[in-house]
């Protein structure tokens, strides 16, 4: 336990310079310093990075990637099966939500996003005239009678059967009837050049990470699939650092805190705090669950655009 | 406040700014600070504030004493340092109560007890009140081999783990008070099914309750991994096992079933057959009139 | 443009009819400089759509909330014009109601030009038209979409097929009369005429398969609105979400669609010196429908708005007082009053149905027709369920870039193209089926 907590850690402390390392994860000290080195020429925009082994290196900016080593077609076929066996859940404690954004960073990092663009959205709600506000994070719900994959017409958009709906880039046609099928406004259109496209333009298309993002087709929340092929949290939930998240298997009736890292049951969790889904009323069945905004630890500020509010 | 910035400078990066300011900032009233710990600091009571620490504080503050905070700005203090530990137990319990700038108020989140709790375990790392520390007065004998033992009871999932030493005289004994984690291997994390009060009786022995409404794999079976909670005293013990006394779980594929949201290959049979038979019908006719008037100029002839 | 000369009573003879449709096909005049007109206007629109292939359709106004915009809301007007063919020609022509028969022709242009242009728009809305044949390769059943394309392709074809095969006669007419032709276009009249004479055998079989054609397009022509109503309905959206969305687009499409063939009426008789052709009975009767269809189209407006206005839902609520009293407020009213009130109460009066009057009142049915498109499509992306927050001020609202509505005055100039060449190359006016009504013996010689 003890080491799965430092491990987590130490991502929490990658995370927190605001770099994605790469699908695959692992990211050589030899190769890190090379491109540290080729930085040197060329002096850019820094990064501090801590390699495997515990250095401390400086790269350039622009020399990360992601790195993928498996061929597309492998790539597009597992991402389209899915993991066997599983059926991913999300759980959003909204009492704990204080708007600290971190979820969005990350997941705008580890997608390629530029910052107004939202796989995940904390949004400020109030439900009723006279109703408390409170903040609420809103990825993908990942609805299991999701309305965007019925209308798509080319099989672009689907669900696995691990629960999780994905986005072919590779097969979309940009009609953009999913957009305006789902009812949570989940879904965004790369309506011109993706970020960074440049410099993304020869990698391998990663279905489960929907990157490189393209121009011309939609892109959404994938619970991170790439990184729950490796055990790994969704880049959200592992980036809050207030306990919002946990995410976890529902056969295994178990879910995880990002920040904690602690255990519990997926039942008794929703249970006990009389957790709901959004709009259910739609009958979207969303597989995102939220705990209601009671017993809130902190002050609701109500102005988001004022940065001294965010903590 | 120096040592701790050299630290800070090995691990992460250098805060040349290095915020020895955020001390002083906190006011704290003298009669909040006159507050004590109303609970000892017994071993169960520094463990339990152990495990309220690691949930709550761990993910900003790292170990205590270790000093691996997040590397925020200003830095998270180390709450095992001696430079923190001068503080008075009713400093301590404000600031966790209301917090400041990064550090969240935990006026609501913890309960009274469980902020005194994580004060008695902070304060197990005070080189200066570590004498006052009451021990309870279980004293077991030294022992070495520490193992521990686990009898299953299948059909009333009860699991009894027995935990015995070593002693200097050759033989096992069991260790009395003693707080064991039951856990269960789940996705993305250890699932603790140990519950409040898991210590171990005089014999050396704890019996859990498995839950009976657990999800295991297809076949019932669960990886278990029993250890001691508090790691200090005798090191990492654990004993692992495969139990197969889980509920069976036969994970439903949601793509089994056709269905309006499937792909195509997964496509309701009516509305695939509602749109063949439509195009097919209507198309024959539209290639049957096309043919038919390529018949036209044959009649012309006949006339 | 005039209306002065009055259809007198004239003995129609064969020879009369033909010169008189014939004779528009052989003058040129003005025409060049329209199409030379048209085709710049299209080259700049290609152009406009060109920026767009290369910069992506952040050129327009819509963004992530207003997905659907301009495009889509022309995509759906084209459609419902284009439905004229089938209400006059097919509907009418089953019932056998015969004062159609002068105005069937321009109908079934209109709807096969307004047809194949809303194909088009569709593709020029994708953000990735160069993969438009995945609809073929992988084309999901469960997706409006797919059927959309099917029958849009298919109502295409039998709209062509109900133009060509009832103009047969008079093509082999054409062949033999229009000696100033163009070699392709005499080739094109030889081909198309499938050699026609007019037997007694040949004019029982051709009309057999026109009428197979024109029972097969009633199905084909609601469909298209229907499913095309269904890329709205089909979302869970406020304003979309509503079930008599199907028949409210078909009967909208009526109306629409008979306005502009008023127009397209009034253009051909004047222009073309058509008088005694379309005659002031065919206006009178086209007023008379277009109140029918408005009155139908007004109770299922009542029906949309009513309903959920009485209960005013929370979704619903802001939409709907948006679209009432906010800034959607001028459009929404303007295009209810203008396209379907006004009309109706002014054309139940005789006099309101002369050429010239009903031709102005459907300039305004037709473009209020335009406007309730964007007030269906638009408005709706702007009320999501969820408020939108944390994205660019551009993103709250709409207004269509110069890009988007350059591409949009494309899809008109395109439109009016095809009508253009159809109109010049093929009699607007069906020579034999009007000698045939009006008992004149004829013959058509090879």
């Amino acid at each position: 336990m003890t080491q799965k907590t430092s491990d987590k850690s130490r991502r929490n402390f990658l995370k927190s310079f605001g770099v994605t390392v790469g699908a695959a994860g692992v990211v050589s000290s030899f190769s890190l310093l090379s491109a540290a080195k080729a930085a040197a020429k060329e002096p850019g925009e820094t990064v501090n990075l801590l390699t495997a082994d515990g250095q401390l290196v400086q790269v350039d900016k622009n020399q990360l990637r992601p790195t993928v080593n498996e061929p597309l077609d492998e790539l597009q076929q597992r991402g389209r099966e899915g993991i066997a066996g599983k059926s991913f859940v999300m759980v959003i404690d909204l009492s704990k939500c204080r708007n600290a954004r971190k979820c969005m960073s990350a997941c705008q990092n580890h997608h390629q996003l530029r910052a107004d663009q939202h796989h995940i959205n904390v949004l400020q709600m109030q439900d009723a005239d006279h109703t408390a506000p409170y903040f609420m994070p809103k990825p993908c719900q990942h609805c299991d009678n999701p309305p965007c994959t019925k209308v798509c017409p080319v099989d672009a958009t689907f669900k696995r059967q691990d629960g999780i709906v994905l986005i072919d880039n590779e097969r979309c046609i940009g009609c953009r009837f999913c957009i305006a099928a789902c009812p949570y406004s989940a879904r965004i259109f790369q309506w011109t050049e993706p970020k960074d496209a440049e410099k993304y333009k020869d990698l391998t298309y990663n279905i489960e990470a929907n990157v490189p993002q393209k121009k011309g087709t939609v892109s959404k929340c994938l619970f991170s699939a790439d990184r729950l092929r490796e055990d790994k949290l969704p880049s959200c939930v592992s980036a809050c650092p207030n306990g919002v998240y946990y995410f976890g298997d529902r056969n295994e009736d178990a879910v995880t805190n990002g920040t904690s890292g602690e255990t519990v049951r997926f039942s008794k969790l929703i249970e006990e705090n009389a957790g709901y889904t959004l709009m259910e009323e739609l009958g979207t069945k969303p597989r995102v669950y939220y705990l209601p905004p009671k017993n809130r630890a902190f002050e609701f500020n109500g102005d988001l655009l004022n940065e001294e509010n965010l903590h | 406040m120096k040592n701790l910035s050299t630290i800070l400078a090995t691990l992460v990066l250098v805060f040349a700014f290095m915020n020895s300011a955020s001390a002083e900032d906190w006011k704290v009233s003298a009669t909040a600070k006159k507050k004590l710990n109303p609970y000892e600091l017994s071993k169960k009571n520094i463990s339990t504030g152990k495990k309220v620490y690691q949930t709550n504080c761990k993910s900003c503050h790292g170990d205590p004493t270790k000093a691996n905070m997040l590397p925020l700005v200003p830095a998270p203090a180390d709450l095992g340092s001696q430079n923190f530990l001068v503080q008075s137990d009713g400093e301590i319990y404000h600031k966790v109560k209301v917090g400041k700038g990064a550090m969240p108020t935990f006026e609501k989140t913890l309960n009274d007890e469980s902020k005194w709790m994580v004060i008695a375990y902070l304060r197990s790392f005070d080189k200066n009140k570590k004498k006052a520390v009451v021990t309870k007065a279980v004293v077991n004998p030294e022992v070495s081999d520490v193992k521990i033992e686990l009898d299953i009871d299948s059909e009333h999932k009860k699991l009894k783990a027995h935990l015995t030493g070593l002693k200097k005289d050759g033989k096992r004994a069991g260790l009395e008070g003693i707080e064991l984690s039951f856990l269960i291997k789940r996705a993305f994390g250890q699932l603790d099914i140990s519950g409040e009060e898991a210590y171990t009786d005089a014999k050396g022995e704890l019996l859990i309750q498995f839950p009976t409404d657990l999800p295991g794999d297809r076949e019932g079976q669960v990886d278990l991994t029993i250890k001691i909670t508090d790691e200090d005293e005798y090191g990492v013990i654990e004993e692992k096992r495969v139990l197969s006394i889980a509920v069976p779980t036969n994970p439903k594929n949601p793509l089994d079933e056709r269905a309006m949201w499937g792909t195509r290959a997964n496509a309701p049979i009516w509305i695939i057959a509602s749109y063949l038979l439509g195009v097919i019908g209507i198309w024959s006719v539209i290639f049957l009139v096309l043919f038919q008037v390529f018949q036209l100029s044959k009649m012309r002839t006949k006339s | 443009m005039n209306d002065d000369t009055k259809s007198k009573e004239t003995t129609l003879s064969f020879e009369k009819i033909k010169q008189d449709v014939l004779r528009p096909m052989q003058n040129h005049r003005g025409l060049e400089l329209w199409i030379v007109f048209l085709i710049t206007v299209i080259s700049v629109g290609a152009w406009a759509y060109y920026v767009q292939l290369r910069d992506g359709l952040g050129v327009t106004g819509m963004r992530d909330y207003v997905s659907w915009g301009l495009y889509i809301a022309n995509f759906v007007f084209f459609v419902a014009v284009s439905l004229v063919g089938m209400l006059i020609s097919s509907i009418l022509g089953l019932l056998k109601v015969d004062w159609i028969a002068p105005i069937s022709r321009i109908a079934e242009i209109i709807a096969v030009a307004f047809v194949a242009v809303a194909g088009l728009v569709i593709v020029l809305d994708m953000g990735r038209p160069d993969r438009v044949l995945n609809v073929m390769i992988h084309g999901r059943f469960q997706s409006p979409i797919l059927w959309d394309v099917t029958v849009i392709t298919t109502y295409l074809v039998i709209s062509a097929l109900l133009l060509i095969l009832p103009m047969i006669p008079d093509l082999a007419i054409c062949k033999k009369e229009i000696k100033t032709a163009p070699p392709m276009l005499k080739k094109l009249y030889a081909i198309l005429s499938f050699g026609y004479t007019n037997t007694p055998e040949q004019h029982k079989h051709l009309h057999k398969m026109i009428r197979t054609l024109m029972v097969l397009i009633v199905p084909v022509g609601l469909a298209i609105h229907t499913v095309t109503s269904w890329l709205f309905a089909a979302t869970l959206r406020n304003g979309w979400d509503t079930t008599i969305f199907g028949p409210y687009f078909v009967a909208g499409a009526f109306v629409a669609g008979s306005a502009a063939l008023i127009i397209a009426m009034y253009f051909f008789r004047v222009n073309y010196k058509l008088q005694d052709y379309i005659t002031e009975l065919h206006f009178d009767k086209m007023g008379k429908l277009m109140v029918a269809v408005c009155l139908v189209y007004l109770y299922f407006n009542v029906n949309e708005f009513l309903v959920p206005g009485y209960k005013m839902k929370s979704g619903d609520s802001v939409h709907l007082k948006e679209l009432f009293f906010g800034s959607w407020a001028i459009m929404f009213w303007s295009s209810q009053l203008l396209g379907n009130i006004l009309p109706i109460i002014l054309m139940v009066n005789k006099r309101f149905r002369m050429p010239k009057p009903i031709m102005i009142i459907s300039i305004f049915v037709l473009a209020s027709a335009w406007f309730k498109r964007y007030v269906i499509v638009i408005p709706t992306m702007l009320h999501p369920h969820l408020p939108i927050q944390n994205v660019p001020d551009n993103y709250q609202h709409y207004f269509p870039s110069s890009v988007e509505i350059t591409v949009t005055v494309l899809s008109f100039a395109l439109a009016l193209l095809i009508i253009t060449v159809l109109a010049k190359i093929f009699p607007v006016v069906p020579i034999c089926e009007i000698a045939d009504q009006k008992g004149i013996d004829y013959k058509i010689e090879e």
